[in-house]
């Protein structure tokens, strides 16, 4: 990663107001989700007797179907969902990196195995696994990341393998290779910060997809373990009040948008600033 | 190129039309002209049952196979009470005939002499005679067909027999008094011998798909994921039913159904209580609450790797944290569709009493127990069927009140079918907590495979040789007063040992459009919803 | 060519394998018992077990593994555990739902990203630019299900003009029928499509319109609206359509989410009801489907490719 292309991505980002606007966007959800536990209201206090309040001063956005404080959870939930999209991007991120490199910088047989396993697991379909997966596993937080995470792999081993195999007939590698130097230093050194650049593109389309796709995984009924919530489940449970509570669906509904298309924005623009030389996708 | 691009607009809804025609089918009249669904009527004529109409359930899944012998779900089992009918039904203790006549038992109970209706015919105008029967049973009794009933057959190790008398009459003999057996017949549908006489494999036959039967309505189309449709069948024994067709809409997701409901693509449904109001503001349904003989009870495991609740004190202390009332509030929204339970017997079923130990909200004597039982920093784990609104909701609760004492409740949700796997499984340790239901029906026998020693579905693991004599005393005897007393006697014990904490004895809720009548002369039946759907018209 | 079909289509058959033997095994990792999702409380413990028995769900996995494999051979894909009828037969009966909603869908997004891309690649950074892209940023960003039950309250619910559910009026045998009840689902489906289509024909667009045949034609005296839609499109057009091979998979399975909010009698909702009862030969069965389509479908797009533009050789 060099200075020009620090340069690229900082024009990118200043000169686009939308860019600084979905930022300032971002940091006031990730606020909100840390600053969670200065809410005044219990997210997991049930009150029997006042379910689907309206919106009051004691609870700004009502009560849910359980009578618990809405805005609260909506805090916490965007915690959990927050932490999801991330920690699965990681996941992703991490595993479709390796299997790229090492397939893309080895090549013959090991990239022959790895991108007909490859194969095999993207041909079945992907709902099949999701919901196999959550049957396999034990519900929870590290479950879910662990489903949303081998799903999104795939797709970024293929595009770092591509990015490997170009950088690995670059001249400096072959230099490397021909003093001597092993393969793990080379792969450390002269390959991955070449494509760095493409990681961060693919992460931070990642975290948008991995918060959509908790929100699918919570509406199959596969989410997040009670009593705590996130933005999907939320949204889910609002569903069932669509004719006597419809504004329950509006606040995780909208979060979740907003976080989206924040993230595939900021994506947007850093594939912009830091692949200059790639056509748009 | 602007034709080009209106040739792929056309495309688009050409392929969308396609999808319209060739939707599989399997339709017996070659084409159909079913009028509109419940045209709303302009008649206000109200009373007098009218002929014509059609009538649209919901229902949530895929019957699973249309033959009354492998018949285990509730949408099966729901759509075979048109299209079969029954030979009797018992509503609180009295029997209401249909294709049969008359059942008689001997002296001894051993032999039960069933007469059927003369002139009984299959939907396709074959005879239906006591030949049917017999196979019926005898097919029952076959292991290679792969009955789900076989064993309701099979008394004491022994199978029951079953003749042909004449072409009206079967004689069933009993190895030993079985008081369940009429129960039995009452679950027993015949099946027609000349379709199904020639199948080697009667659950793989393609015949399943267009069933024959002898209720009051034909089959007519299936569509799978989407609906079966039953039209009249004039010649039903019991008088032309008044509605034209039937049809069981197939929806899945319960927000669906009660939209649904509400834009009238949908005319009966099970309701949710929480969503009772919303559907009831409308004013365009009648609300009908029935019980199912169903009791939600909170299940403790007594055999758990922690042994947390093997001790009785600690299982009465639970008992005493939690608020029935309050919790039925929760749970159910209200009291109009759960009646407070303390037994573990339901209302409808024989002997049932609620003169038992209840344990009224009492924190502070449930700190006593804990106390006096040595038991401090209980951890204790619920398991949770995740997207049931009632487990959900109950488990929030427990969690809650618990708290109150000193208790430590963990959720764990899990997909339901996990759940039923751990749930039904009596050897599963780690799990302390569960909310369940049961519906068994009117015989208290029936329970022993819940309560006795090593039963079956004995999912409390609960132990007590007393318990399990009295089953055994209660399943023999003849005498219903000496019964009576014995399942009296259970029932207190059961809830002195705090087996399980009985919450209460649902109802069940279906909202009907109001544009039907009938209701009281369909008779609303657990599972199957209406009894006698050709009761029903539209006004 | 020829060549290259038959070798793609000779390595389907261990792909196929690979994936039956993934898929099976995921199955079978399950915790969860097929025969519970029929058994009822009051059957006896005696006829559950002669149940298992009879679907042979009380053999060893590899076993249950290879009688599957030896009658898939015999061109059976065996039958439901759950209501025992034929597996073929099942998806068969499926696919018109699930292909027809997908088809349609993939088309409309098609039909709408064209002149979407077009203006957006011709008015680069304008406000139009700005304003597509914004559309195209919230297909890909909003919770399908949630669009789709807002969708149902405004125009089932609120406006009467559209059905809540399912596929047709019950009685009713016709197309216009399907269609209206086809509306919502397949808008829900393609605004979830439509970003990738617009953003590859604006890109497209944007790169045709620096060609030196887009300026002859200008100096032709051609409009704006001719070069677009007579030359422009017809290059951008080509990526388009490998993607719509690529969709093919699609078709089968990639409706699930907004099937089950409309009650459509789809593949999806065929595959939800087998995977929560552990319907293994109904799973294996969508699976195989599934896997076959993408790999067709893959090399329908290179094949395309391939013709429509000659000077792309065709490796590998």
């Amino acid at each position: 990663m060099n200075r020009t292309k620090w340069r690229n991505l900082k024009n990118e980002w200043l000169s686009n107001k939308i860019g600084i606007a979905a930022s300032v966007v971002l940091a006031i959800l990730v606020l909100g989700a840390i600053g969670a536990f200065l809410s005044p209201n219990d997210p997991n206090a049930l009150d029997v007797l006042g379910k689907l309040k309206p919106p009051s001063a004691n609870h700004w956005f009502g009560t849910d179907e359980y009578g618990r404080d809405y805005f609260a959870r909506a805090l916490y939930g965007g915690r959990v969902s927050l932490l999801v999209g991330f920690s699965a991007m990681i996941v992703a991120t991490i595993v479709g990196t390796v299997v790229g490199v090492v397939s893309g910088y080895f090549g013959g047989w090991l990239d022959n195995l790895l991108m007909r396993l490859l194969e095999i697991i993207m041909s079945i379909p992907s709902f099949l696994v999701m919901l196999l997966l959550s049957v396999l596993l034990k519900p929870g937080i590290v479950t879910l990341v662990i489903i949303i995470g081998l799903l999104m792999w795939m797709n970024m081993a293929r595009i770092i393998r591509a990015e490997t195999l170009a950088a690995k007939e670059r001249e400096y590698v072959l230099y490397a290779k021909a003093s001597g130097q092993g393969a793990f230093g080379i792969i450390l050194r002269h390959i991955l910060p070449g494509i760095v650049p493409v990681i961060i593109v693919s992460a931070t389309n990642n975290i948008a997809s991995a918060i959509l796709m908790e929100s699918s995984l919570s509406f199959l009924g596969f989410g997040i373990q009670p009593p705590n919530a996130t933005w999907g489940s939320m949204l889910t449970s609002a569903q069932g009040h669509i004719m006597d509570a419809p504004y329950l669906a509006l606040l995780p509904g909208a979060l979740i948008l907003l976080t989206v298309l924040c993230f595939n924005i900021l994506g947007d623009i850093l594939r912009v600033g830091l692949e200059p030389k790639l056509v748009k996708r | 190129m602007r034709k080009g691009l209106y040739g792929l607009l056309m495309l688009a809804l050409v392929s969308l039309a396609i999808t319209a025609c060739s939707g599989n089918s399997n339709n017996t009249n070659s084409t159909s002209s079913a009028p509109d669904s419940a045209s709303p009527s302009a008649s206000a004529a109200s009373g007098e049952p009218k002929d014509g109409g059609n009538l649209i359930f919901g229902v949530q899944a895929d019957p699973q196979i249309l033959n009354p012998i492998y018949a285990g779900d509730r949408v099966s089992l729901t759509i075979d009470q048109a299209l079969y009918a029954p030979l009797f039904q018992v509503n609180n203790g009295q029997k209401t005939f249909y294709l049969a006549d008359s059942l008689d038992v001997s002296e001894d109970n051993l032999t039960y002499t069933l007469k059927l209706k003369s002139g009984l015919t299959w939907h396709d105008g074959q005879p239906l005679t006591a030949d049917d029967v017999v196979f019926t049973f005898d097919k029952i009794l076959d292991e290679n067909q792969n009955s789900y009933f076989r064993e309701n057959l099979i008394i004491g190790g022994k199978p029951v027999e079953v003749a042909k008398i004449d072409d009206t009459t079967v004689e069933f003999k009993l190895p030993q008094v079985s008081p369940a057996f009429e129960a039995t017949l009452v679950q027993l549908t015949p099946i027609p011998k000349h379709i199904f006489e020639n199948e080697a494999d009667i659950q793989k036959s393609t015949k399943n798909n267009t069933p024959v039967g002898s209720g009051p309505f034909k089959f007519k189309e299936y569509k799978t994921g989407e609906y079966v449709t039953l039209e009249r069948f004039d010649n039903y024994f019991g008088g032309k039913p008044h509605l034209d067709s039937i049809t069981y809409r197939i929806a899945k997701d319960a927000n669906t159904t009660n939209l649904a409901l509400q834009n009238g693509e949908i005319n009966v449904a099970y309701v949710d209580p929480a969503d009772v109001n919303t559907i009831e503001s409308t004013g365009k349904f009648d609300i009908q609450a029935y019980s199912e003989g169903r009791l939600g009870y909170l299940l403790f495991n007594e055999d758990s790797d922690t042994g947390a609740l093997a001790k009785k004190e600690v299982r009465q202390a639970i008992s005493y944290a939690l608020n029935r009332d309050e919790m039925i509030q929760a749970v159910y929204g209200s009291s109009d569709y759960a009646d407070p339970a303390k037994s573990f017997v339901t209302p409808d079923g024989l002997f049932f009493t609620n003169d038992v130990p209840t344990y009224d909200n009492d924190p502070e004597k449930a700190k006593e127990l804990l106390a006096s039982a040595g038991v401090s920093n209980l951890k204790l784990r619920f398991i949770v069927s995740s997207g049931n609104k009632a487990q959900e909701a109950a488990s929030l609760y427990i969690q809650q009140k618990l708290k109150a004492v000193g208790i430590d409740v963990e959720l764990q949700n899990m997909d339901s079918t996990a759940y039923g796997q751990k749930f039904s499984d009596v050897t599963a340790k780690d799990y302390e907590l569960a909310f369940g239901g049961y519906i068994m029906g009117y015989d208290p026998d029936a329970y022993s495979i819940l309560y006795k020693s090593g039963a079956g579905a004995n999912y409390t693991r609960y132990k007590n040789e007393k318990v399990d004599q009295l089953f055994v005393q209660g399943g023999s005897e003849g005498d219903p007063a000496k019964r009576g007393e014995i399942y009296q006697e259970l029932q207190k014990t059961i809830a002195e040992d705090a087996v399980i904490y009985p919450v209460a004895y649902t109802k069940t809720i279906v909202a009907i459009d109001n544009q039907f009548g009938g209701l009281e002369d369909a008779v609303l039946k657990p599972v199957v919803i209406f009894e006698n759907p050709a009761k029903l018209y539209l006004k | 060519m020829r060549q290259l079909i038959v070798r793609r289509l000779l390595q389907t058959i261990p792909l196929l394998f690979f994936v039956s033997i993934a898929c099976f095994a995921l199955v079978k990792l399950a915790p969860g018992d097929p025969v519970l999702s029929f058994v009822t409380p009051n059957m006896h413990p005696e006829d559950i077990e002669r149940i298992r028995h009879h679907l042979g769900l009380d053999q060893p996995a590899y076993m249950q593994y290879l009688l599957w494999l030896k009658e898939m051979f015999r061109g059976n894909l065996g039958y439901s555990l759950v209501n025992h009828q034929p597996v073929a037969h099942q998806i068969i009966e499926r696919i018109p739902a699930t292909a027809g909603l997908m088809g349609s869908a993939l088309l409309l997004a098609v039909l709408i990203a064209i002149p979407l891309g077009l203006a957006a690649g011709s008015q680069r950074n304008r406000w139009a630019d700005k304003l597509i892209n914004l559309i195209s940023y919230i297909g890909i960003s909003i919770p399908i299900f949630w669009l789709a039950i807002m969708l149902i309250y405004l125009f089932a619910i609120q406006l009467h003009w559209l059905p809540v559910m399912g596929m047709r009026t019950i009685g009713k045998e016709s197309a216009m029928d399907v269609i209206k009840h086809g509306i919502l689902p397949c808008s829900v489906l393609a605004f979830s499509f439509l970003s990738t289509y617009v953003r590859y024909i604006r890109s497209g667009t944007i790169g045709q319109l620096k060609e030196e045949y887009v300026q002859i034609q200008y100096a032709f005296g051609s409009s704006k609206r001719i070069v677009l839609f007579r030359h422009v499109m017809k290059h951008v057009l080509l990526p388009i359509i490998t993607l719509l091979g690529m969709s093919m998979a699609e078709l089968v399975t990639g409706a699930i989410v907004t099937e089950t909010v409309f009650s459509w009698p789809g593949i999806g909702s065929l595959g939800m009801t087998a995977v929560k009862g552990l319907d293994y030969p109904v799973i294996m069965g969508i699976t195989l489907l599934s896997a076959l389509l993408l790999i067709i479908g893959n090399l329908l797009a290179d094949i395309l490719y391939g013709f429509a533009d000659p000077r792309i050789k065709t490796t590998r």
